[in-house]
């Protein structure tokens, strides 16, 4: 019996019917981006309108302009701020400081991380065996479990509401999965590359620096962007370890925009566009090495 | 550069994996190190690159001691097994990296690296990267990054194994012919005593550890010194035979069930009678066998087991007595058939004796 579509016809309807799939997951995804970015741009007005348009009828600026300049909000709560503060006014400090606590999260986290776990693939000393699959039993446990322990260690410290706390916070989340991610990096690199190196005429330090790291760099990329991603999005520990208005980071900060019944749609899309941009452009830049990283942890670990 | 140890010892915890160990190296010579997986010979190569440090010993490089000297300041050079190339640089970049790290002059760096390649016939590749070499070509780079330097010793862990057959054979005399060229002291490390043969001036071999004997191929092979080098050197193996010395009114002979074989002239009789009626192990190589068809005394029956056609020889594998299997080599114009019965004639010039207890040969008057 004669097939009744040719092979050809069948082929075309297998791919249709795959990007149809991909389509709508695409949309899904893609829907709640799409229409934060329009309503950044939509005026006061329209808002809200009925039906609602997904290209704005007018384009404005003026929710961009508000935040970078800081215009004064129609309503301000004051309850606990100092009384000329209002939240647009503190937008470019709180892109400062999540810039600041987020870079300083990555730098530490990397180089600590990467060290350490070169000690532990290279040298012998008791634990050397555990200590990575603890580190990353650690990482398991939920965060909020952690927030409170760590926010009364910072109290005694003295360091309640200041930004170095969020980036011991941080930190305490992003170093174990970092040592391991570069732990299993490390495992995969013969021992003879290193030998090699030495007997050229490298010092321990160039043997690392020259033929270690950058054979290691998909790691290094993957291990920073996790800790990256982990300072910049968090809400939880910032909300909790921060108590004045000027040195919140942007998560917290753009909640101030709730206000009671009063929610400023505007400057709230504006504000996460302008959180997601840094993400997008390390995400085009990084995407490949990102794959390659992750893909070797999970394979060797 | 002469090197050479001195009662090296290793111990990896509790493991002894160097006993004892002595070796002389001259200038210019090419040595083998040859044994069987695990016996400790790539330790010893660690040791004189100074990846590893001996437990107790000494390695002397020209009359020096070496112990204190990092592997960069002991004028060397390593080919890897695995080759070990940078895998982030090109091939350019990984032959000159021994030279950059020690600070050459750019221009001389250049004109180096140039030559080597040239030599090695991988000019053409020098801006690939390691993944886009084939094995041959890795091997090559990894020899050029041995040879960049002009290094007073080169030492090589099995830099062939992972070659296919023809290519093994193609490199191990480009190798020999690169030592001629060169003279640079060679120490060698294989498991395939092929390998050692065809390319050393002098082999060590070693088992468990220990170095069992130390000499030229011709040594090893013709004046083997105890079972285990017997059975190691050459291809095929020594055939070796449990017996006994009969003594039969002053003339001395090697028994084996009922058939009895002549013993060489040169062994010192008194030697000889001092282990007549007691056991020991006598050695042949296959070539030293000849098949006849009839007895003609001190010939042994033997029952064709399978013939292997080499195109230029033929080995025969013989099943005798209870169960025995022994190789004989012959022509490749002599034909023998499966499961014929035949009998076999040893060359007694070619006969060893073993003391089955240390394993040691019994010396022959030369």
């Amino acid at each position: 019996m004669k097939p009744i579509l040719t092979y050809e016809a069948r082929e075309v309807i297998k791919k249709a019917f795959c990007y149809f799939v991909l389509f709508v997951i695409t949309v899904v995804f893609c829907f709640p981006l799409v229409w934060c970015l329009s309503t950044s741009f939509k005026p006061a007005k329209e808002l809200f309108a009925n039906p609602p348009t997904i290209i704005p009828d007018k384009y404005t600026l003026t929710h961009y302009k508000n935040l970078i300049y800081g215009k004064s909000m129609y309503y301000e709560a004051d309850v606990g701020y100092k009384p000329d503060s209002s939240p647009p006014q503190h937008f470019l400090s709180w892109f400062l400081n999540s810039t600041i606590v987020t870079l300083g999260v990555t730098l530490i986290s990397v180089v600590v991380s990467t060290l350490a776990a070169y000690s532990l693939t290279r040298f012998e000393y008791a634990g050397r065996k555990f200590i990575p699959y603890f580190a990353l039993l650690s990482y398991m446990v939920p965060s909020i479990i952690l927030v409170f322990p760590l926010f009364l260690v910072m109290v005694k410290f003295h360091l309640v509401n200041t930004l170095f706390s969020l980036i011991l916070g941080y930190i305490s989340i992003t170093l174990p999965f970092s040592m391991w991610l570069m732990w299993a990096f490390f495992r995969g690199i013969p021992i003879e590359i290193e030998e090699a190196a030495l007997i050229d005429g490298a010092s321990r330090l160039k043997v690392f620096f020259q033929i270690v790291l950058p054979i290691a760099l998909p790691g290094v990329i993957s291990a920073a962007i996790f800790s990256f991603l982990v300072a910049w999005n968090d809400y939880l520990i910032a909300r909790i370890f921060i108590n004045s208005i000027e040195k919140l980071p942007l998560t917290v900060g753009v909640m101030h925009f709730f206000e009671g019944v009063h929610v400023n749609w505007g400057l709230m899309m504006a504000s996460a566009v302008l959180m997601t941009v840094p993400l997008i452009f390390l995400f085009i830049f990084l995407q490949k090495q990102l794959v390659a990283g992750f893909g070797a942890g999970a394979v060797k670990g | 550069m002469n090197v050479e140890l001195k009662n090296i010892t290793k111990n990896f915890g509790s493991v002894k994996v160097v006993k004892d160990f002595d070796l002389s190296v001259y200038e210019n010579e090419f040595v083998s190190l040859v044994g069987p997986s695990g016996c400790g010979k790539t330790t010893l190569l660690r040791m004189i690159a100074g990846l590893e440090r001996p437990t107790s010993g000494e390695i002397l490089f020209d009359d020096k001691a070496v112990k204190d000297v990092a592997p960069a300041n002991r004028d060397i050079a390593m080919v890897f097994q695995s080759y070990a190339l940078y895998p982030h640089m090109n091939v350019y970049k990984n032959l000159s990296y021994s030279l950059k790290v020690r600070k050459t002059p750019k221009k001389k760096l250049r004109e180096r690296v140039l030559e080597v390649a040239n030599i090695l016939e991988i000019d053409q590749l020098l801006e690939r990267k390691p993944k886009a070499l084939s094995g041959g070509q890795k091997q090559r780079v990894a020899l050029g990054r041995a040879m960049v330097r002009n290094p007073s010793i080169f030492l090589m862990d099995e830099p062939l194994s992972n070659l296919d057959a023809k290519l093994r054979v193609t490199m191990r005399a480009e190798l020999k012919r690169f030592h001629i060229n060169l003279k640079t002291t060679t120490i060698y490390v294989t498991h395939d005593q092929l390998e050692a043969m065809t390319m050393s001036d002098k082999i060590a071999i070693i088992n468990k550890g220990r170095l069992q004997q130390f000499g030229t191929p011709d040594e090893v092979y013709n004046r083997p010194a105890n079972l285990f080098v017997a059975g190691f050197i050459g291809s095929p193996p020594m055939n070796l035979l449990k017996g006994r010395i009969v003594d039969e009114g002053g003339s001395f002979s090697f028994a084996i069930d009922s058939s009895k074989h002549n013993l060489p002239k040169s062994y010192n009789e008194t030697l000889i009678k001092g282990w007549a009626g007691k056991d020991i192990v006598m050695g042949i190589r296959p070539q030293g066998l000849t098949l006849v068809r009839e007895t003609t005394g001190q010939c042994s029956e033997a029952q064709v087991y399978t013939v292997e056609n080499l195109g230029s020889e033929k080995l025969v594998d013989l099943i005798f007595g209870k169960k025995t299997r022994l190789k004989a080599q012959i022509s490749s114009d002599e034909t023998v058939r499966v499961d014929e019965r035949v009998w076999f004639k040893v060359d007694e010039n070619k006969m060893y004796l073993f003391n089955p207890e240390s394993g040691n040969v019994l010396e022959r008057a030369q």
